[in-house]
């Protein structure tokens, strides 16, 4: 998929862990996981939005568009 | 428990009974079929049996047949065979039919309705439905055969002097099955559609 997400990058300049995330936006640790690696097809606003809110920054911090190579 | 598994499971019960009374139907049929082979094959003196009724069926039309035009025992016995067949046969695809049925039923009982095992069985279902009809038509064409060879002479003579000139054994068969087997794919369809939204929810966060 040519979204990337880059969630590990912001959690590790942030210096918070799964755990911490998980509680602060409400969203199950095993799903976070998920999302860090790359498993899920689509994100929910209102969970960017709370994801967003928590490690402060924007919403392009965390989505990374890169175009595949044919 | 979630209303529509409450529901599913209901059903799969319901289902479980129909496949109990279809394996009893399937076994006396055979059972009742060996018999009539039996006692055709053994040919005992089969004016003894007291069993063998004087009746004729036209469709839903029952005639009493009077002693003077009796029926050879012989034929009576030939067509009865071939009633049990049919029934055997559709007691067959009737198991087959539960059979996919109670596997559509399996994930909704677990609150999860859109698996890919439920638009493959409802295909399924449907391709047995056009199966059981292309049968059920042969079938109903050698039983209005075999009814004509062994009780044409008897009908004949039934109406002989009636004004009916002419009998001839059509073929009558259900087609309304295609018309099931058509809704069964549409069906199918949709479930297979749900199954990928289904997949995309899940993959949502």
């Amino acid at each position: 998929m040519s979204i990337i997400l880059r969630l590990d990058r912001v959690m590790a300049d942030r210096k918070i862990s799964l755990n911490e995330l998980s509680e602060k936006v409400g969203v199950a640790n095993v799903n976070l996981s998920k999302l860090k690696n790359g498993h899920v097809s689509a994100i929910r606003f209102s969970t960017l939005e709370a994801i967003c809110d928590v490690l402060d920054c924007q919403p392009g911090d965390i989505l990374e568009f890169k175009r595949e190579e044919a | 428990m979630n209303p529509l598994c409450k529901t599913a499971k209901t059903l799969d019960t319901v289902f479980q009974i129909a496949k109990i009374l279809l394996l009893i139907a399937c076994i006396a049929s055979a059972v009742a079929a060996i018999f009539a082979g039996a006692l055709l094959l053994l040919g005992p003196d089969l004016e003894n049996f007291g069993f063998v009724e004087q009746v004729l069926e036209l469709g839903a039309v029952r005639l009493s047949i009077a002693p003077e035009f009796e029926l050879p025992v012989e034929n009576v016995l030939c067509h009865g065979l071939t009633s049990l067949g049919l029934l055997s046969v559709v007691s067959v695809f009737g198991l087959l039919a539960v059979k996919y049925i109670r596997n559509i039923l399996t994930p909704m009982t677990e609150g999860e309705p859109f698996r890919s095992v439920v638009a493959r069985n409802l295909k399924k279902l449907a391709w047995l439905s056009i199966v059981y009809t292309a049968v059920r038509f042969f079938l109903d064409g050698l039983e209005s055969f075999l009814f004509g060879h062994f009780f044409g002479d008897t009908v004949a003579k039934l109406i002989e002097g009636s004004g009916i000139t002419h009998i001839s054994y059509d073929i009558e068969s259900d087609m309304s099955f295609l018309l099931v087997a058509g809704v069964l794919f549409l069906l199918s369809y949709v479930f297979r559609y749900a199954e990928e939204l289904q997949k995309l929810s899940d993959e949502t966060l």
